[in-house]
């Protein structure tokens, strides 16, 4: 299941004050595709490895959902 | 990370949802795997999908319920399908109004809320200890949010199983005290007697029922602690707050709600209706507006195109 690696060098640790806060909005279905979750477009492996993930890996996968809402959203 | 915690049990992982769907506890134990809450029913395939991830390829053997709001039990009946052979637990003060299928207690018509009926095969009790992932885990009452609610301790292991009990920055509702169940008040006192019941117990790692399990214990009680006397001070707090949450909750499934449509929903919703009656006293023809209105100072949605717009 896995999808899109997680980018080698991620964002430097944030301080505490940056706290990853998780992207879910509670529209917890998968897409069409069944790729990314179409309420926080994280992969199901993004979403199970949240709960233990380091605060690095969470902006990673932050920054991963970022890109995914431009490019399927190019208005925005 | 706190010093000297305990590493997480390889037999144990946490899927983390959101504050609509409870968490998903799953164990993967030599001879046996279980899960303890479901989530909200409308997320069940998501549910299904990540516990399948999480089994890899075993079969799902036990599905144990911390207390039986729709939150933490609305993947019960999917995960039974998909797994014909699981067996259900949940805690023995629930049984009856599973049983019944007791909308009103399980807080699904008079919410908003649904969920689909599942069976139970066992019920579990305070005191009683849970073999989960080859690790014991005991059962102890945690009155307060629900009355009836059970957490699960791990001592070994210095791990406790929350719910909605305890959460790193709060606990949940305390509707026993706005519903009629139990005398105004009561709730207030039994989430008190739960918080020194948590504050006893030797915990390094808390795994809530909502958000990232979390390490630090005392900043989580001490926070519960000023919560409650907030709450304690008024009982219309509880009450507002209570209103506002249940529409909120209903806003965040649905992503959006038209403007026009929202008396009616709010109609519907007799724990907010009967709330308003109780303690806000606000006419009833102007209910929706006062709780959209709510909602848009806490930022928790926003008016727009005619719409409730989820934020």
């Amino acid at each position: 299941m896995a999808d899109t690696p997680l980018p080698a060098n991620p964002v430097p640790p944030p301080t505490v004050e940056r706290r990853a806060h998780s992207p879910c909005i509670g529209i917890c279905r998968m897409d069409g595709d069944n790729r990314y979750c179409a309420g926080c477009l994280r992969t199901i492996d993004e979403i199970a490895a949240w709960s233990t993930a380091t605060e690095e890996t969470r902006w990673s996968i932050l920054r991963l959902v970022e890109e995914r809402r431009a490019a399927s959203d190019p208005g925005a | 990370m706190s010093q000297g915690v305990r590493p997480w049990p390889a037999s144990l992982r946490v899927l983390e949802r959101g504050w609509v769907s409870s968490n998903n506890i799953v164990f993967l134990g030599e001879h046996e795997t279980a899960v303890v809450d479901t989530g909200y029913a409308r997320h069940a395939d998501q549910t299904l999908a990540l516990l399948r991830g999480a089994l890899n390829g075993r079969p799902l053997g036990r599905i144990v319920n911390t207390h039986t709001h729709s939150d933490h039990i609305g993947g019960n009946a999917a995960l039974q399908r998909a797994w014909p052979d699981v067996r259900t637990m949940i805690p023995v003060g629930e049984a009856e109004v599973v049983r019944r299928w007791n909308a009103e207690a399980l807080h699904l018509g008079p919410m908003g809320q649904e969920c689909e009926p599942f069976s139970f095969d066992a019920t579990f009790k305070a005191g009683d200890v849970l073999d989960l992932g080859d690790l014991e885990w005991r059962a102890i009452g945690s009155p307060g949010h629900d009355m009836e609610s059970l957490l699960l301790y791990c001592e070994a292991g210095r791990l406790l199983i929350s719910a909605d009990a305890l959460w790193e920055n709060g606990f949940g509702i305390l509707f026993p005290d706005l519903t009629g169940e139990t005398e105004p008040g009561a709730a207030v006192a039994a989430q008190r007697a739960t918080l020194d019941t948590i504050a006893a117990l030797a915990v390094e790692r808390v795994i809530p029922g909502h958000g990232s399990p979390f390490t630090d214990v005392q900043g989580a009680l001490s926070r519960a602690y000023s919560r409650l006397d907030y709450l304690a001070a008024d009982p219309l707090r509880n009450a507002r707050n209570a209103a506002k949450v249940a529409l909120a909750f209903v806003l965040m499934i649905e992503g959006r709600i038209a403007l026009a449509d929202l008396p009616r929903r709010v109609a519907q919703m007799s724990l907010v209706t009967r709330i308003n009656r109780q303690y806000l006293h606000i006419e009833e023809s102007q209910l929706a507006a006062h709780l959209a209105g709510e909602l848009e100072r806490s930022r928790a949605a926003r008016r727009e195109d005619g719409w409730l717009i989820a934020v």
